[in-house]
């Protein structure tokens, strides 16, 4: 549908672990429109993460859709998704994920230079 | 006579006196000799301990009486080599006869083996490198697996990562290629300057060739690339969601 930033349909995502599955995401729908601030809350576990890793094109679901700015990620190759991740998705990680052999200023530009931002 | 690094090592001028000692006969054979002169050989040789006596007096103190055991000879005519030498054999059937060109194919023969050991050696080096190079590489690697996953969550692309891993490769190969050659100059210059005698003298012909140490550090580039290509491709195909997963 038209005008929402970020849409998934039906998403599962079950990760195969010692001969069992654990199905981290079962059918989920989450529609954020353009400008919207939306919060997740949940107990450890329950997949946050890995729906946030679905929804900014990290990792590819198992069944359903992620539409991201219109754009259907399953149907992205991965010089597109590489592409989307840079100019449309920002993180901020649980951890700082700094890199400590880079200095501050290094560590933003680590974010900047793969879009081809001039120093 | 005495050669002169004999006559340095027992104190030897002219006018002292030489024993030559025969013990290969039933009773040890005592001959005293009075050295007449000291020899200088000016040729490079590894062999300055010779004492030189008259024929007759030698096979004497060695009670073996009309023998030698090596006659050198000079052949003023070299076209005649091979005559002389296949005529000396038929007159002495049990003797060897070796000419010059036999010693020189020798020792081509023993050069060129040894420099084939020396390239063998060198090459399984270079392969053990390769293979230290390449589990370093993995090692590092596995240990920055969260990193590699951070930079692809930022927009980094395969060959991005591909080409910071190989980057790190070479330049690690590089360095330790500098390194090495530089341990391994001053290694043999040590070498040459601070062993003395014989071996020393015979040493210093060896010198430190500036193309083998090029080839040196080429081969520790390249290993350095090839030991970077499986890691910077497996750090390449990580997913980004599994690399950040990793404490």
């Amino acid at each position: 549908m038209p005008g929402y930033m970020i849409e998934t349909s039906n998403l599962s995502k079950i990760y195969h672990k010692g001969g069992g599955d654990i199905r981290a995401l079962d059918g989920v729908d989450v529609e954020v429109a353009d400008g919207e601030f939306l919060t997740i809350l949940g107990p450890s576990g329950s997949g946050k993460t890995t729906l946030l890793y679905m929804m900014g094109a990290l990792d590819r679901p198992t069944s359903g859709t992620v539409i991201l700015d219109g754009s259907d990620l399953s149907k992205l190759s991965e010089t597109e998704l590489v592409r989307l991740r840079r100019q449309k998705v920002g993180f901020v990680f649980q951890q700082y994920n700094l890199l400590p052999t880079f200095s501050a200023m290094e560590n933003v530009e680590a974010t900047l230079a793969p879009t081809g931002m001039d120093r | 006579m005495v050669d002169r690094d004999y006559a340095l090592k027992y104190n030897l001028t002219v006018g002292s006196k030489v024993t030559y000692m025969n013990m290969q006969t039933a009773y040890t054979v005592k001959t005293n000799y009075t050295v007449v002169g000291i020899v200088e050989v000016g040729a490079m040789s590894l062999i300055r301990s010779t004492i030189y006596v008259n024929l007759p007096d030698a096979q004497e103190a060695t009670k073996a009486p009309g023998q030698v055991n090596i006659a050198l000879l000079r052949v003023n005519d070299p076209g005649k080599l091979q005559a002389v030498s296949g005529n000396l054999t038929r007159l002495w059937p049990t003797s060897t006869v070796i000419t010059a060109s036999d010693i020189a194919a020798v020792t081509t023969g023993v050069i060129t083996m040894s420099e084939q050991t020396a390239w063998n050696i060198s090459l399984a080096l270079a392969a053990v490198a390769l293979l230290i190079g390449l589990k370093s590489q993995l090692n590092a690697v596995v240990e920055r697996t969260r990193e590699i996953g951070y930079l692809k969550a930022i927009g980094w692309s395969n060959s991005d990562v591909m080409g910071q891993i190989m980057t790190e490769s070479l330049l690690q190969g590089l360095i330790g290629g500098l390194v090495g050659c530089a341990v391994g100059y001053a290694g043999a210059l040590y070498v040459l300057l601070t062993i003395g005698g014989e071996l020393g003298r015979a040493l210093q012909f060896i010198t430190v060739d500036p193309l083998l140490l090029g080839i040196a550090l080429a081969i520790a580039v390249v290993s350095g690339v090839l030991a970077g290509i499986y890691p910077a491709w497996r750090s390449a195909r990580m997913n980004p969601a599994e690399a950040l997963r990793v404490l």
